[in-house]
């Protein structure tokens, strides 16, 4: 059988036709697949070669070349660069070349009243030099490495921007981008950035009140991150993204006084604003799912674990599902086990035009998945995908 | 209602063009250098120095 070419135009029509409230021609495909990934197929050593860019995008371009997905895979790998200009303790390259993430926080649970006096002046003055060892120095030093770290990251990241707009065109990919910027829940950003992830749980029996207050006055700067000012006509066509964390770890009882309203509330107004959103949903969020329903329509909510069936009936009328998918099966099924999987997939969530195909979590290493079975699993998609 | 951001470390553009001596005509002009700008470098520091 000849396999149909679709093109860059057809396929950034499935993308803008669902985010836009209509129904595409056919389930659009969007699957996670880390740069070190590429890096690895491609025979590079992760350890080296994420510091540059012309191996990261031959990598990207090797990997599109060999496997014909809707998106550019293999994509934004670590950024080390980044991190030794700033001399971060939060991201540090292990010994296999993956970024790993030490357990260091940047506030200590007494120094609330000075994150709740002033949160950007204590970011700057205490938090920011106490985990990034290149600002904590002389003013002119540290504005000089500010600098780097500025210059670095629009250059850098522009280079393999550029890259990336180039292979779209090579290979016929969407040129839809899956978001235009990031923000987080306000108690995420208190957990993961500040607290860290044991002392915040900690805070909510013990400083309740000043948890509260603190999200309160972290909820603005998240909405201002959410509504980043590069995009000057926003719509529901440009998504911005959120990767929920700490909710799956947080009672039911805790989780809808500490985090949920400011999380609700940040939402809504980069909704207003005219964004579209998409949100990662880590871990299991069954017992979550009647929430997500006071969130704007056409959200885009992307699953980890969790029952298809039910997902769709209880949050699919309003929003857009994706995820589900176990990469897993991609290490231990047969080719049949893995395209039968995501028919199984497909007759549950894209009965209405409101799914978007997409793993579980995204493919990080190389031997983390048969590759023999992504092409075989992809076809699939595209062929069952058809309405 | 949108909560105001308090900051020594942040300015809005009334602020901002109070902050630097210019006249209230060009705060449409400030909207799209300065003010910018100021905006960016909040959500690099919210994002990017967050990483």
């Amino acid at each position: 059988m000849i396999k149909e070419r679709l093109s860059t135009e057809y396929k950034t029509k499935l993308f803008t036709d669902i985010y836009s409230g209509n129904k595409p021609d056919r389930v659009p495909e969007k699957v996670g697949v880390n740069a070190c990934a590429a890096l690895e197929l491609a025979g590079y050593d992760l350890r080296l070669a994420q510091y540059g860019i012309t191996k990261v995008l031959d990598a990207t371009e090797k990997i599109n070349a060999k496997y014909d997905t809707y998106t550019l895979i293999g994509t934004w790998p670590g950024t080390p660069w980044l991190h030794k200009f700033t001399g971060s303790r939060t991201n540090v390259m292990g010994e296999d070349g993956f970024i790993q993430h030490p357990n260091v926080h940047g506030m200590e649970a007494d120094e609330y009243d000075l994150l709740l006096a002033d949160p950007l002046k204590f970011i700057w003055e205490t938090v920011i030099p106490r985990l990034f060892t290149e600002f904590d120095a002389p003013p002119m030093k540290a504005a000089l490495a500010m600098a780097k770290t500025i210059k670095a990251n629009d250059y850098i990241n522009g280079k393999i921007a550029q890259g990336n707009m180039s292979l779209i065109k090579k290979y016929d990919k969407s040129a839809f981008p899956t978001f235009v910027g990031i923000s987080r829940a306000p108690f995420d950003y208190l957990a993961d950035y500040l607290r860290s992830f044991t002392g915040a749980l900690v805070d909510i029996r013990r400083k309740p009140n000043e948890v509260l207050e603190a999200v309160n006055l972290i909820t603005p700067l998240m909405i201002k991150a959410g509504c980043p000012r590069h995009v000057e006509t926003p719509s529901r066509l440009t998504r911005i993204f959120f990767a929920l964390h700490m909710p799956t770890f947080m009672s039911e009882k805790f989780f809808a006084k500490f985090w949920w309203p400011s999380f609700k509330e940040t939402v809504w107004a980069i909704y207003d604003k005219g964004f579209g959103i998409n949100i990662f949903c880590e871990e299991n969020w069954m017992h979550l799912l009647d929430y997500l329903n006071e969130l704007p329509p056409g959200c885009e909510l992307q699953f980890e674990y969790g029952d298809p069936k039910t997902i769709r009936e209880k949050v699919g009328d309003k929003h857009l599902i994706s995820g589900l998918f176990p990469v897993s099966l991609m290490k231990s099924g047969t080719k049949e086990e893995v395209c039968d999987k995501a028919k199984e997939y497909l007759d549950i969530l894209a009965v209405d035009g409101k799914y978007i195909f997409n793993f579980d979590k995204s493919i990080l290493t190389a031997g983390q998945i048969n590759w023999d079975l992504f092409q075989p699993l992809i076809d699939t998609v595209h062929e069952y995908g058809k309405n | 209602m949108e909560k105001k951001i308090k900051s020594d470390y942040y300015t809005d553009l009334d602020e901002t063009l109070k902050k630097y001596g210019i006249p209230e005509e060009a705060k449409d002009d400030v909207d799209e250098t300065m003010q910018c700008i100021e905006d960016m470098i909040l959500y690099f520091t919210m994002t990017t120095l967050s990483n």
